[in-house]
């Protein structure tokens, strides 16, 4: 199906009243949710996952998409008004948007954020909807050595770029893994590591595990600091959210650059919208006259970044739909979702659900409109809630994964599986130890380890095979590549230089 | 930090070194593990190794490296997390004696009186919190919640 076929079937799945109320809902659900302070994208769609499960999948899907834009913005409205990340995307949004807060500008932030991610969200479901095609021809040449090559290829560049030690990232990336081999092996039948539980057979559940990791755990985190976020009160009048026709004009190239590097980063497996908007905000402080204006209130240092990391949202799709390899932790719970509704991405995926590839694609252009339309006016009630103290949310937010946990499969061993996994993650974060990379590893290893021993019985066992066949070859020298980068940057960082000619600032540039 | 850092590479070497252990067990016993490729166990028999090789570098390096390189937490609230953590486990056992309903209230408005918010507004938060998850799943998702000895 060529790719404006493809849309019209999309645009008759998604434009009916039950389906926009679910774009609805899950863009206004996601801005609210993320306008919360330290709740971020994978925990909005987490603890969201258990009403999504009783919908059916399409609905559900779309419900899923409106959270993650919504929630992307959402963070961008804490950034600039309380110079809070949501979480790492919207780190650089801080900069210039609590600056231009603090010079009274909170508004004209606000509203750039808006246009620019409504612009850049739109364009990028353009790409989405031209590449995604091209990537499903390619891909039905793939055969198992190549998918075990791309998998790899997208949790070794998660764990490359994703935390603050690489080291670390890979143990969350391998401990992902084995929790992924826990229950009745695929090929052979046997039981692995289930010491005679048999709520084990099935597997540990990405969703208890997920909800552990980042609800429970970020409960935990948020009540160490319990005063940090202090609840504000913000008063905005809605004719301060329209930028001025200056502050449109100054950020329209910021915005289209910002989308590019956005959904080029983001269509890259393990990469993603942090990546995306440093890069983005860095381009633009390079490519401006002034570059001096940046991180003192630059409009531009704003438009970029909130453009490219949700340009990065639909980039992110393309790999997930096409290849069913998530480059992000968000879209990690959103292929566990997918797998969860029997469905199974990949290139087969837009030959045998047509109607759910292309609903949910021309979803996420009516999600975009939705969410500019319902931004502009609706930003001071997002605003009122950081009136809430912020002890008030902790026990909801445990109450809402208890029970979203428990829904899953009407037991309390998921709920403690839960449990344990917030305590372990309460432990890891305080570490620095990245939960999203084990949320991926977990929710790929069972293919990563039948794509692996299904290459090996193609050659009969023996490991060569991973670099005679091309693509496959590529993608793991890019494995490679991913792995020894950080370490040979990082040995010649510590190399006395001759001479400090740079400053630390600039050699960061 | 170094301490939580040190216990927390001991425990993943820990983990790792079982997992390879359990894992070595699956083997077909005629098999060596480098022949035994296409097995069950040597996936994560290698994985276990990997975790153990890594959280053992981890241990080393955080023990060569000076005391004060590793970043100090600043003043916290422990006994706030000390408070969630206990919440959170009272509460799931209490689901089980109460129900969801009676439990969820209760967690609710302990924990915020526990956290020093005032009387009512913790009164008026459980009892919305409570509402509107028993809303949602219990009657529109129709989730059958754990109900207590009053029936729900």
């Amino acid at each position: 199906m060529d790719p404006l076929s493809g849309l019209l079937l999309g645009f008759q799945v998604a434009l009916t009243p039950q389906r926009l109320m679910f774009a609805l809902l899950g863009a206004f659900v996601g801005t609210l949710i993320g306008a919360l302070p330290g709740i971020g994208p994978v925990t909005a769609i987490a603890i969201l996952v258990p009403v999504a499960f009783n919908l059916d999948a399409t609905d559900a899907m779309i419900m899923m998409a409106g959270i993650y834009y919504g929630s992307m913005y959402g963070g961008s409205i804490t950034s600039i008004l309380l110079n809070v990340p949501g979480e790492s995307a919207s780190v650089m949004t801080c900069l210039d948007g609590h600056q231009l807060a603090r010079q009274g500008r909170a508004g004209a932030a606000l509203g750039i954020a808006a246009i620019g991610s409504f612009i850049a969200g739109t364009l990028s479901v353009v790409g989405l909807m031209f590449l995604a095609p091209v990537m499903v021809k390619v891909a039905l040449g793939f055969g198992p050595p190549e998918y075990f090559a791309v998998m790899l290829f997208g949790l070794v560049t998660l764990a490359g770029l994703g935390g603050s030690s690489l080291r670390k990232a890979l143990i969350m990336a391998a401990i992902g893994l084995l929790l992924g081999t826990v229950g009745i092996d695929p090929i052979v039948g046997v039981t692995r590591f289930t010491f005679g539980q048999s709520f084990l057979w099935d597997g540990v559940g990405f969703l208890p595990v997920t909800m552990g990791l980042f609800a429970v755990a970020e409960v935990l985190l948020s009540a160490e600091e319990l005063y940090r976020y202090q609840a504000v009160r913000v008063r905005l009048r809605l004719k301060e959210l329209l930028p001025s026709w200056a502050d449109l004009v100054t950020s329209k190239g910021a915005i289209l650059r910002g989308t590019v590097i956005g959904f080029v980063v983001g269509v890259l497996p393990g990469a993603g919208a942090t990546i995306a908007s440093f890069l983005a905000y860095a381009l633009e402080r390079r490519l401006s006259k002034n570059p001096e204006r940046f991180g003192r209130g630059a409009i531009e240092g704003v438009a970029a970044p909130e453009s490219a990391n949700n340009s990065a949202v639909a980039g992110a799709f393309v790999p997930l739909l096409t290849l069913g390899v998530p480059g992000s932790g968000a879209t990690a719970v959103m292929l566990g979702v997918i797998l969860m509704f029997g469905l199974r991405p990949g290139p087969l995926l837009f030959e045998t659900n047509p109607d759910f590839v292309w609903g949910l694609i021309a979803s996420m252009y009516v999600g975009n409109l939705m969410l500019l339309v319902m931004n502009l006016p609706g930003v001071p009630v997002f605003a009122s809630l950081m009136r809430i103290p912020y002890p008030v949310l902790m026990p909801a937010i445990i109450a809402f994964s208890f029970v979203g946990t428990f829904a899953l499969n009407n037991n309390m061993a998921d709920v403690l599986t839960m449990l344990v996994f917030g305590l372990i993650g309460y432990l890891l974060r305080k570490a620095d130890y990245p939960p999203a990379t084990l949320v991926l590893a977990l929710v790929l290893g069972p293919m990563v380890e039948k794509a692996l021993r299904q290459s090996l019985v193609m050659s009969q066992g023996d490991f060569s095979i991973f670099v005679t066949r091309p693509i496959a070859a590529a993608l793991i020298g890019l494995t490679a590549v991913s792995l020894l980068a950080p370490l040979i940057i990082g040995a010649l960082s510590q190399r006395p230089q001759p001479e400090p000619a740079l400053t630390a600032e600039e050699s960061r540039d | 930090m170094r301490a939580l850092e040190v216990a927390l590479s001991l425990l993943l070497a820990a983990f790792g070194l079982f997992a390879a252990f359990e894992a070595s067990k699956l083997r077909s016993p005629a098999a060596s593990l480098t022949q035994d490729v296409l097995g069950p166990g040597f996936f994560p028999f290698w994985l276990g190794v990997a975790v153990a090789g890594l959280a053992t570098v981890g241990l080393l390096q955080t023990l060569v490296r000076r005391a004060d390189a590793v970043a100090s937490v600043g003043p916290r609230s422990w006994g706030a997390v000390g408070i969630m953590i206990l919440a959170i486990v009272l509460y799931v056992g209490a689901v089980g004696l109460f129900g969801f309903v009676l439990a969820t209230f209760l967690f609710v408005l302990g924990t915020l009186i526990a956290l020093k918010q005032p009387v009512t507004l913790s009164g008026l938060t459980a009892a919305v919190v409570t509402g509107t998850l028993y809303l949602v799943f219990a009657r529109w998702l129709q989730v059958p919640l754990p109900v207590g000895p009053f029936g729900w």
